[in-house]
């Protein structure tokens, strides 16, 4: 996993497995990095094979912590499996996901659940 | 903590005392309805035909196929779906690489349609057309078929299943399956079918995509619920449909068109449709949505879950516009009912407030 921060995002990569066996050390790991300045998480989907519920709860504590500091937490580039199991759980209306063509042009529109329609 | 098989609770359910009511007012197709109808109860008319594995050998071969006087060229070509009378060869389709996720635990032939498998669609078809005698050629899984045809006297035909190491294609299965000698009444079957699509709907092939799948099916709807086989099925408003022994809470929504097929709990407050399928023994607990997907059945849809633009079965989850197909690791999003256990804290969710498990249809 990798951990960088730019000004006031922190930018979370190579996440390969977000399970139940992989939730707890990326939680613990990522909200050590919080610092006083994040007010954002961006968290790099694309290569992430495998995601479960206790991935998706990691995620939405992600979105606690700083939500509570007014900022949100963005999913980029998520795998369509991913992008499935964050649609069958609604949990794309409170984790903005943001896809390859917008992510790569800058943008941090919330995206649309109903992908490649 | 009381653990119960979902089965149980379920006849427990349907074993319960209720009574048809009359069905409200029509609305039209599309419009949002709040059901006042949640309950039908009509008597189960079992069929023949369903008593378990049949005693075959392994491979059954091909007896000769009655040409009947007058019969006609194969009309596949021309009109396929309509085979005239006499005889014909079905062939099961094999391997779909398009669509490989529908064939995980049974052979296309036999993947559930609106209640029926693919095969039993097509074998009424062939009843219905004075089609007697089917040479059924099947390659995926054919003990399968065997075992779900079991003597095939359920349809008044003369069914009998050849197992094949691989899809034979149309030509391949006519000369194989015709005899030499012209005499011979094997000569030449009315036609040989390859079931890609639904009978009656050669433009709406079922194995090219998930998509094709998706709006062959769900076209199929209103077709399905006005066959003359269909028992007990109800309309309860324009274009929701509804089988046996379904529950669905009051509060919940139905958006036309959709079907919910038999012995299927809904639970308050979820959503069903617009072009939703929701097959036999499905429960959808509460808050569940399915809109434009097709939940398989035997399958729990758990509280919260949103089913959109897939084909759920088990835990199962196929996205038919981008062909992603996953294994949802946690069972209370959505898996299997034969493998899951139901506990009080599931009753609660599907609104359930008692539950007597020792009724059983």
């Amino acid at each position: 996993m990798k951990i960088e921060q730019h000004e006031d995002t922190l930018h979370v990569s190579e996440v390969r497995e977000l399970d139940s066996a992989h939730a707890a050390i990326v939680h613990k790991t990522v909200v050590e990095s919080v610092s006083e300045t994040v007010r954002h998480i961006e968290v790099d989907l694309s290569g992430t094979l495998f995601l479960d519920s206790c991935g998706l709860g990691t995620l939405v504590a992600l979105r606690k912590l700083v939500g509570l500091r007014g900022g949100v937490v963005r999913l980029l580039n998520p795998t369509p499996a991913a992008l499935q199991l964050l649609q069958l759980t609604r949990l794309y209306r409170v984790l903005e996901v943001v896809k390859r063509e917008e992510a790569s042009a800058g943008a941090n529109q919330k995206d649309d659940p109903h992908y490649g329609a | 903590m009381r653990a119960h098989s979902i089965g149980g609770s379920l006849h427990g359910l349907m074993a319960e005392s209720c009574s048809p009511k009359p069905a409200p007012a029509c609305s039209e197709p599309g419009e949002s309805v709040h059901t006042g109808l949640r309950q039908v109860f009509l008597p189960v008319v079992a069929k023949a035909g369903f008593t378990g594995p049949a005693e075959r050998p392994a491979v059954i071969r091909l007896p000769a196929l009655e040409r009947e006087a007058g019969a006609t060229d194969p009309p596949e070509k021309s009109n396929p779906g309509s085979v005239g009378s006499g005889s014909i060869v079905l062939i099961c389709p094999g391997a779909r690489p398009a669509v490989h996720a529908l064939a995980q635990s049974a052979p296309l032939a036999l993947t559930p349609i609106l209640g029926k498998s693919l095969l039993e669609h097509w074998l009424d078809h062939l009843t219905d057309e004075g089609v007697r005698r089917v040479c059924l050629v099947a390659s995926d899984r054919p003990e399968h078929v065997r075992t779900w045809l079991g003597d095939g006297v359920r349809w008044e035909l003369k069914v009998e299943l050849i197992a094949e190491a691989g899809e034979l294609t149309i030509e391949e299965a006519r000369v194989k399956y015709s005899a030499n000698d012209p005499s011979d009444p094997r000569a030449k079957p009315n036609g040989v079918l390859v079931m890609d699509f639904l009978p009656g709907a050669p433009t709406r092939p079922l194995f090219r995509s998930y998509a094709g799948w998706f709006m062959a099916v769900t076209r199929r709807m209103p077709q399905a619920a006005s066959a003359p086989d269909r028992i007990g099925v109800r309309e309860l408003h324009s274009g929701v449909w509804a089988g046996l022994h379904s529950r669905i809470s009051p509060d919940a929504e139905l958006r036309a068109p959709c079907w919910i097929g038999e012995k299927v709990l809904i639970g308050p407050r979820a959503i069903v449709g617009p072009d939703a399928i929701v097959e036999d023994g499905t429960v959808l607990a509460a808050d569940a949505e399915v809109a434009n997907s097709i939940v398989g059945p035997g399958t729990y849809v758990g509280e919260f879950t949103e089913v959109k633009n897939s084909l759920a079965s088990g835990s199962t989850l196929i996205n038919w516009q981008t062909g992603s197909c996953i294994q949802v690791p946690d069972a209370f999003l959505l898996s299997p009912l034969d493998q899951r256990v139901i506990t009080d804290r599931a009753d609660h969710a599907l609104g359930v407030q008692r539950i007597s498990f020792d009724h059983h249809l």
